[in-house]
């Protein structure tokens, strides 16, 4: 029964963590896909939105404690989750927005990804001067907390949304990526982007709208993440690295590659923690290698 | 002056050290004028550097007597300039309907092109519509781009090789769309190699060699002269 009891667990788990780990690099992949920039501050904004969202949650729950506490417990704390989340998307936004203005006066891919680097640290040293250094969790609201049974077994309720935040994140994408006339132009421009321009499409601007979108959501993504994963300074690193292993196995510019990357990521983090804890990095690290051993461009990414 | 669609002066172009446009300079008019030359005489760079994709060094462009040099792609194609390049440059991951879908309910003024007349144009995309660009032939790719570069309306379309890579019988029907489009008002810009393809469209052909017009010749002349076009362009027509 135990044995069952873990393997349960472990599978949602890494279904959880890998549900968040396809919103972390669907905007990491989405970002690559039309720039040809590796975001290495990618981490960094999703470390920033989860500060941000805890300060904004935690500022909004206690001014409404003080003034309509009715408010504040008829909503369970959500109130304050919610403007948490939305914050981070607006830090996360707004992060994009400077990173996209500096990078258009700075030509070559390799002198703008070394920028992207540069501004990842400058923004964890701010982080770490604000916020300071001890790990943080954001409060989720109680409406999604409480433990659902998932076969036979108590799962906490917020994992469970984590998963269906990701699903829907998915959703949009797909629609907006495939059905939408800024999806066309964006696959046209990941596909070439000159040829983009050449017909009459400002493609500085879309560049914009796809860095601030991207931003948003990984922005929103530390937010979310951050109420269920605890997070500190080096976290930013830690996420950038997972997410370049997600986009490594699934393919780079790939919708479909991240979300099949980033399960795999998941369950193997999973897996291997609570079976091979021993070997659980070299796990994940090993799949990297094989992947890029014997396919190159990911699972769905295209050769070049 | 004020009919001059395109006007090209004394332009310079450098790739790194190499001076590949050496103050070209060419009047546009309407019909179809055309330039002919060897390979890297500079004629595709003409062409990015009017669209806007390489950095003038000298000189000017002139669209519709506005100057666009050095102004970014997408404010040249507003401008009324459409652009087949070289190689055609489909996007492989949207489809045939993506394409034109794309540009649809864009543009401005009312030119008139839309995606129906460029299927009307191009049957052979109707039925292809649902396929993504990536899986088309050489001839329906070209299609593709001629009508996707229709589809921003054009005042001036300017084609960079549209016969390269393609059998002589698809080279054949693309003359006589061209010569259609010309007919119907359509100012081209045609770039070629194909001698056969270019006598059969331009109404007059400008021989581009070492960054520079050399000579001007009408198509019927050229058409006829043998030792003419071994002089002009070190080939001469097949058959």
């Amino acid at each position: 029964m135990p044995g069952y009891f873990q393997f349960v667990l472990t599978l949602m788990n890494g279904l959880t963590y890998g549900a968040l780990l396809f919103v972390i690099a669907s905007g990491f992949t989405l970002v690559f896909g039309l720039m040809r920039v590796l975001n290495l501050s990618h981490g960094a904004i999703y470390l920033l939105g989860a500060y941000v969202g805890y300060t904004a949650s935690r500022t909004v729950s206690q001014v409404l404690e003080q003034s309509v506490p009715a408010l504040q417990q008829a909503a369970g704390g959500g109130f304050g989750w919610v403007l948490g989340v939305l914050a981070a998307a607006v830090a996360g936004g707004l992060v994009a927005l400077l990173l996209q203005r500096l990078i258009r006066n700075v030509r070559g891919e390799l002198s703008q990804t070394l920028l992207t680097l540069g501004l990842a640290i400058t923004i964890g040293d701010l982080c770490l001067w604000v916020w300071g250094g001890l790990p943080l969790t954001l409060q989720a609201p109680d409406a999604i907390s409480q433990p659902v049974r998932i076969a036979g077994i108590p799962y906490p309720g917020y994992r469970l949304f984590v998963i269906a935040f990701a699903v829907l994140t998915g959703i949009c994408l797909y629609l907006l990526l495939f059905r939408s006339q800024l999806g066309r132009i964006i696959r046209a421009g990941v596909d070439n982007r000159e040829m983009v321009a050449a017909v009459g499409i400002n493609i500085d601007r879309l560049f914009l709208t796809v860095f601030i979108l991207g931003g948003a959501l990984t922005g929103v993504s530390g937010a979310i993440g951050g109420t269920y994963l605890a997070f500190q300074p080096g976290t930013d690193f830690q996420i950038l690295t997972i997410a370049l292993f997600v986009v490594v196995i699934g393919g780079l510019g790939s919708l479909l590659g991240s979300g099949v990357g980033a399960l795999v990521v998941g369950l193997i983090d999973s897996f291997g923690r609570a079976y091979f804890s021993e070997l659980a990095i070299f796990l994940l690290s090993g799949t990297v290698i094989l992947v890029l051993a014997f396919r190159t461009q990911g699972l769905f990414g295209r050769a070049n | 002056m004020s009919d001059e669609l395109l006007a090209v002066e004394d332009l310079h172009v450098y790739y790194g050290s190499a001076h590949v446009l050496q103050g070209i300079g060419l009047s546009h008019r309407g019909g179809v004028l055309g330039l002919l030359g060897r390979n890297g005489m500079g004629k595709t760079t003409l062409a990015r550097a009017i669209m806007g994709l390489v950095p003038v060094h000298a000189g000017e462009v002139r669209v519709g007597g506005t100057a666009i040099t050095n102004r970014p792609p997408y404010r040249v194609a507003l401008q009324g300039v459409g652009y087949v390049p070289q190689g055609r440059d489909i996007f492989p991951s949207l489809s045939v309907a993506e394409h034109l879908r794309m540009l649809s309910g864009r543009r401005r003024g009312g030119g008139g092109w839309t995606t129906d007349g460029v299927y009307e144009m191009f049957p052979r995309l109707k039925e292809r519509r649902d396929v993504s660009a990536g899986y088309l032939s050489g001839g329906e790719q070209q299609m593709l781009a001629i009508g996707r570069a229709l589809l921003t309306n054009p005042k001036l379309l300017i084609m960079d090789e549209p016969s390269e890579g393609l059998a002589p019988v698809i080279v054949d029907p693309l003359i006589e769309k061209l010569r259609t489009l010309a007919d119907s008002g359509m100012a081209i810009l045609l770039i070629e190699q194909n001698l056969r393809m270019a006598t059969a469209v331009a109404d007059e052909l400008l021989i581009v060699s070492a960054g520079r017009i050399v000579s001007s010749v009408a198509p019927k002349e050229l058409e006829g002269d043998a030792a003419l076009q071994h002089e002009l362009l070190g080939v001469t027509m097949k058959g």
